[in-house]
């Protein structure tokens, strides 16, 4: 399955490197606003794993806070 | 014949319930949909058992119509997605099926207990909701009887049951033992929802049924594979102890008309010696540690000879959990090898139950420790610890039992009678409303 990975301070292996709160633009119903929804957000990336546990196994040891959520599929 | 399938239906409930639910969420990692599917194979074998017979192999009967079941809704689900090919879940999904193993041989059963113990207990769900799925999924209770040990609302622990169920199915969270390196971490909440599933067996809810010893049973067998797995662990040798200590008097908590019979009045010779034994040596085995000098330090000798203070160096610290279980079960060993009633050593339990309480905090067990103290010091010191309990402990019938008794022995029926009259309004239990109506009853 699919694991979106976030991280907060940290850094996801094998995930892009986020530029500064100050680049990002938020778009909130259309309307666009200079700006992050979180500035803490740091890092991205998309797994395939077979389950959470894989998925943090290689999150282990890594400085910083990360959110796992499966990806639906749409 | 209708006799011969309720007999059946009602033997297949309690031996196969929740194996079938774990069988079924291993197998399709779909929790929400593994119990309906079970409820609905019952449903379904009701109908046709009367006529067709009961089958040979029940439980085999049983996942079968539940797989199906399964997937029926799986490709519902499927439809209403319009995403995938039907065909490709049927063949994912008979796939699936054709790789289980017949589980009603005998031979895995327990591993897939164990394992769905385990995944019931992932550090990724809430503490709480580890312990009300183990004891749904895995012992089969209903959340009215979860509800009432874990001492909530049933609307609150069906909420929490429902959420709980739902991130087991939406999280990604693995239905698998660990890794050995990440059992350990895991333990504390496995041992405890298994005392919870022991525990489940002595207050089985309402109803008459009193007494699941099957349910003892079964928890007992499971520490001692638990024990295989990691063996030299506080928390599971303490555990063992504690749950042979109190398995070990189940011919005689009843009379056989189905009343309770009070620890005193139980005819000791009918206790299973060799458990008692046995625990006994396990505590006395079990590594120093901090709980232990605290319990053992204030008084000398009894069941369990007393080790250097000093102890043993290098030991690992035991958890907290693995001294509750160790003093719990020092305080049953004091019961269980003492040579009648009138011989317990109830001021040395006093002072285990202070130890426990100085620990855990729980109200339950100065509920307990106040009846130890009734004993050592008389009633009045008894009823001054329950001061305060009300707030904690609001639908628990023991604690206005417990205080009714105390009056009794005090001196005060008139108070005492209003107390049982609280605890009849609480009581749920069938063995228990007749001893506090027989108690009542002597007061009038």
């Amino acid at each position: 399955m699919q694991f979106v990975v976030l991280g907060y301070g940290g850094l996801v292996p094998g995930g892009l490197v986020l530029s500064s709160a100050d680049a990002a633009t938020t778009v909130r119903d259309g309307a666009l606003t200079p700006g992050a929804l979180s500035d803490g957000l740091s890092s991205v990336a998309v797994l395939d794993a077979p389950d959470l546990d894989a998925v943090t196994e290689s999150l282990r040891g890594l400085a910083g806070a990360f959110e796992v959520r499966p990806a639906e599929p749409r | 014949m209708t006799d011969l399938v309720d007999a059946a239906l009602a033997d297949a409930w309690q031996t196969s319930w929740s194996r079938l639910v774990g069988l079924l969420i291993g197998q399709y990692q779909r929790p929400d949909l593994a119990e309906d599917a079970v409820a609905d194979a019952f449903e379904s074998a009701a109908r046709h058992w009367p006529a067709d017979g009961v089958p040979t192999n029940t439980g085999a009967w049983l996942l079968t119509a539940a797989r199906r079941r399964v997937l029926d809704r799986l490709r519902t689900e499927a439809v209403h997605r319009r995403k995938e090919p039907l065909m490709a879940v049927d063949d994912e999904m008979r796939a699936a099926a054709a790789a289980v193993v017949d589980p009603f041989d005998g031979a895995h059963v327990a591993d897939e207990q164990l394992r769905l113990v385990f995944a019931c207990c992932h550090p990724a769900l809430a503490a709480d909701d580890r312990v009300a799925l183990t004891l749904r999924f895995v012992v089969g209770l209903t959340t009215a009887e979860i509800a009432r040990l874990l001492l909530v609302q049933e609307t609150a622990m069906a909420a929490r049951l429902t959420r709980a169920k739902k991130r087991l199915a939406s999280s990604g969270i693995p239905f698998a033992v660990p890794p050995p390196g990440q059992l350990d971490s895991r333990l504390d909440a496995v041992a405890t929802v298994l005392y919870l599933m022991f525990t489940s067996g002595y207050q089985p809810g309402s109803g008459p049924v009193t007494l699941r010893v099957d349910l003892g049973d079964e928890a007992i067998w499971l520490v001692r594979q638990l024990s295989v797995l990691l063996p030299g662990r506080a928390v599971l040798s303490s555990l063992l102890a504690l749950m042979l200590l109190q398995h070990s008097r189940r011919d005689t908590r009843l009379s056989p008309s189905g009343q309770i019979v009070l620890l005193p009045d139980q005819d000791r010779s009918r206790w299973h010696g060799e458990e008692i034994a046995e625990a006994v040596a396990l505590l006395a085995s079990e590594e120093p540690d901090r709980a232990r000098r605290a319990a053992d330090g204030a008084t000398s000798g009894g069941p369990v000879a007393r080790e250097s203070a000093e102890g043993s160096s290098g030991a690992a610290p035991a958890s907290q959990l693995a001294q509750e279980y160790r003093l719990q079960a020092l305080i049953a060993a004091e019961h269980a090898t003492a040579p009648s009633s009138a011989d317990t050593r109830w001021s040395r339990i006093c002072t285990l139950y202070a130890s426990l309480e100085d620990l855990t905090g729980s109200p339950v067990v100065r509920l307990a420790r106040a009846v130890a103290v009734a004993e050592a010091y008389g009633p009045t010191a008894g009823l001054a610890l329950l001061d305060g309990l009300d707030e904690a402990l609001p639908r628990h019938h023991r604690l206005p039992a417990v205080r009714a008794e105390l009056l009794v022995r005090a001196g005060d029926p008139a108070a005492a009678a209003t107390e049982y009259e609280r605890a009849l309004a609480l009581v749920t239990n069938d063995a228990e409303r007749t001893h506090l109506t027989t108690r009542l009853s002597t007061l009038r």
